[in-house]
């Protein structure tokens, strides 16, 4: 276990998150895709925190409670989106083209 | 601790392919949620033991759950084994591939694993909460202020004109699921009773 | 207490009306006016404030630091936070008279998060500041007009999830760029990154620059812009067009200019790039639209590519005049917003046709429009031309010489759609002859940005010279 692999595990996930990201249309799948790349950016900050030292830690703590606050909003957005549409597929709601 | 590391790790990325790839909504929370344990673990054998901790206590209890309830809630004709809607497939394959190719060589070519460990004194929970609360108190008070107008803003959305709340309304998904499914022969009409129920 | 606190005494004035008013609402609800008028008038009262507390100074740690700097910055947000109340004021009380308090409190939230932003100096106050404006953004985008027209709530929630979804793939693109540069050189604080960054480092770098460029709405990251200013209620997106990017704008100083400054050979290609693009594609695709909200969207794009290309000059004036760039474009695209909101608030939307021979209904709101699109398109003598002249001379001082050829010759473009504009609101004949009815506050909201507009355009030199003093806050030396 070094440095090296665990970035590059957090990486993988971070692409993985960007893939579901440009790809899912279902807007729940993309809030799940959001907390992904979220998840790799605070193993990246850990992992620089445990073979490198620094404020990394500290770092995740913060970025933690700003991830849990836009699932807060984002999931009450998806349920606003639902109720005024009746579905939550990206695609659908795009009245707004040009 | 090793083949420990290496588990964590296959089994994170694995669910993290599932939770994009996967058919099934509700899959794809639990999957998350299985990432996220295995993210978990993962800290836990970087010395981060509080960080751990906090992942499972909110993440996995609180985030996972918030999810599953907002695909309850939105699920209402998708049915189980909705479609991946899916657009962009290859555009996207191509982005991401190259992202992670960057990123990839980036980490190879920076040299990380030499040199001397760290300069730094490890962060303990002890050294964290004195940091949290001395170098970084503005940006704690900030998140304070943060969640409080990350409540009112989902309290404002969540909120119906006719004054019915979310609590309600997540209630009425949940009797209309648990009614769906013990009536498994007539689930129209009794989601329909249901939902008129709630509203009244 | 402690002896730094008073260097926060306008956030925490900021603060402390949206509580007032959120217990005011809980208490004693309101339907008319009084709640938003007495928001504006505190806030007037806190802008006036800002003139009498001159505390100075830095946080211990080094994480905040208030100087001219962030004075600067918080005067303009204030302002535009006023006026953004002031625009909303009418729409508010007669669209969703039961939910006043509650925007009124999100847009004063965003507000400290801006005020907040522009003073932080470490890398964890500077994200979570940036959130604290963002969040409530995401939900104002989606504020319901509860019993317009049908397509409107629809447009509006689905405004509100594009902002967020791109908003938050933005949030973690930055932090995941802030994983790789934090790691590598071992301190939040925004500083310089040494010599010979890692490959890592580099592209932790880009990647915290590509997050801020989805905030401001640069090219490529732009795709949102049109579609929220299209969606999103009007008062709002006219608060959103301007404060947010001011604060992005103000970020990019902060992390480039103040702390990058050294590893310019990293970003300036890239920022130069950006510039480039956002003042092309802004003003090309601005030229075919016909709803005005998707066109100032355009607009908005090119007009951020403006000010990117005066930060790209990389000089104290260049800081300076991306200042002056800003604040000029605060007060006029307000205006623009402000008109445009007067004329379709009566239904049947923004699409170009819907403000033909507005100046025969209202001279006096056709007049107003015509001077904000002066000065968007950059015509002596209004704010905006003397922006445009300052932006395109510290460039050309800069050697950016082929740039600022071709934001010149855009500029002439942009006058095209501008201007075609401007003519229908003289020329074309409406469907309609009756004034335009227009709420008090959203008169002397447009009032406040018109004589703004035209004041700057007679007399520039006072806010030339206070944006120079902000500048030397980051940029040190000429």
């Amino acid at each position: 276990m070094t440095l090296t692999h665990c970035l590059l595990l957090a990486s993988f996930l971070f692409c993985v998150g960007v893939y579901g990201l440009l790809t899912r249309r279902q807007a729940v799948a993309v809030l799940l895709s959001l907390e992904l790349m979220m998840n790799a950016a605070n193993l990246a900050f850990a992992s620089f925190a445990h073979f490198k030292g620094g404020p990394g830690q500290v770092f995740v703590i913060f970025a933690l409670a700003i991830t849990v606050a836009e699932v807060a909003i984002g999931l009450a957005l998806v349920m606003l989106l639902y109720r005024r549409y009746d579905d939550t597929a990206l695609d659908r709601a795009s009245e707004a083209k040009g | 601790m090793n083949a420990l590391f290496v588990l964590a790790a296959l089994v994170t990325a694995f669910a993290a392919v599932l939770v994009v790839a996967g058919k099934n909504l509700v899959r794809a929370v639990m999957a998350l949620a299985l990432a996220l344990l295995g993210t978990a673990v993962v800290y836990a054998l970087l010395d981060a033991s509080f960080l751990a901790g906090v992942q499972v206590l909110t993440y996995v209890g609180g985030v996972v759950t918030l999810m599953i309830f907002g695909v309850m809630v939105t699920r209402r004709h998708e049915g189980a084994n909705a479609p991946a809607e899916r657009v962009h497939g290859f555009r996207g394959l191509v982005i991401a591939a190259g992202l992670f190719a960057l990123l990839a060589w980036a980490v190879m070519e920076s040299d990380l694993d030499r040199g001397a460990p760290p300069i730094f004194a490890p962060e303990t929970t002890r050294s964290l909460a004195r940091s949290l609360l001395d170098e970084h108190l503005i940006a704690f008070e900030v998140v304070s202020l943060l969640l409080l107008a990350a409540i009112l803003g989902a309290v404002v959305l969540a909120r119906r004109r006719d004054g019915r709340d979310a609590g309600s309304e997540l209630l009425a998904a949940a009797t209309r699921e648990a009614v769906e499914s013990q009536t498994q022969g007539e689930p129209v009409e009794a989601a329909g009773s249901a939902r008129g129920g709630a509203a009244r | 207490m402690s002896a730094w606190l008073h260097l926060f005494t306008l956030e925490l004035a900021v603060v402390a009306i949206a509580l007032l008013v959120l217990l005011w609402d809980a208490f004693a609800p309101a339907a008319g006016r009084a709640v938003g008028w007495t928001t504006a008038l505190l806030l007037g009262g806190v802008f006036a404030a800002s003139f009498f507390v001159d505390g100075r100074g830095t946080v211990p740690h080094g994480v905040f630091v208030r100087d001219e700097w962030v004075v600067f910055h918080e005067r303009l947000f204030l302002a535009a936070g006023i006026l953004g109340v002031l625009g909303s004021i009418d729409w508010l009380a007669t669209r969703t008279p039961k939910r006043q308090a509650e925007y009124y409190a999100l847009l004063l939230f965003s507000l400290a998060g801006m005020m907040l932003l522009a003073g932080a100096r470490d890398w964890i106050l500077l994200v979570t500041c940036f959130e604290l404006m963002s969040m409530p953004l995401y939900v104002l985008c989606a504020y319901g007009k509860q019993d317009g027209p049908a397509s409107e709530p629809k447009l509006a929630a689905e405004a509100g999830l594009k902002l967020f979804i791109t908003g938050a793939a933005s949030s973690g693109l930055t932090l995941f760029g802030l994983a790789l540069v934090v790691g590598m050189t071992g301190t939040t604080h925004v500083g310089g990154i040494g010599a010979n960054p890692a490959p890592l480092t580099i592209v932790g770098m880009l990647f915290v620059l590509a997050g801020f460029g989805f905030k401001v709405g640069a090219v490529p990251f732009h795709m949102w812009v049109p579609d929220t200013y299209q969606g999103a209620p009007t008062p709002f997106v006219a608060f959103l067009s301007v404060a947010p990017k001011a604060a992005g704008l103000a970020t990019l100083a902060i992390v480039l200019l103040g702390g990058w400054s050294a590893d310019s050979s990293v970003w300036l290609p890239v920022l130069l790039v950006l510039a480039g693009a956002s003042m092309v594609v802004g003003n090309l695709f601005a030229l075919p639209q016909t709803d005005a909200r998707r066109l100032l969207g355009f607009s908005g794009v090119a007009q951020i590519g403006y000010a990117l290309l005066a930060l790209g000059a990389m000089s104290r004036g260049g800081l300076a005049m991306t200042l002056f760039f800003v604040a000029t474009y605060v007060f006029t695209n307000l205006g623009v917003f402000f008109v445009l909101h007067a004329a379709a608030e009566e239904g049947g939307g923004h699409s170009l046709a819907r403000i033909a021979g507005l100046s025969r209904r209202s001279p006096w709101l056709g007049g107003a429009l015509l001077v904000f699109l002066l000065s968007l398109a950059g015509i002596p003598f209004v704010a905006g031309f003397w922006a445009k002249l300052f932006v395109f001379m510290e460039a050309w001082n800069a050697g950016l010489v082929g740039l600022v050829v071709l934001g010149v010759a855009l500029a002439v473009i942009g006058l095209y759609y501008y201007l075609t504009v401007a003519r229908s609101t003289y020329m074309a004949d409406g469907d309609r002859t009756t004034p335009v009815p227009t709420g008090f506050a959203l008169r002397a909201a447009i009032l406040v940005c018109l004589i703004f507009v035209v004041g700057l355009g007679l007399w520039p030199r006072p806010l030339v010279e206070a944006a120079d003093r902000a500048a030397a806050g980051i940029v040190s030396g000429r």
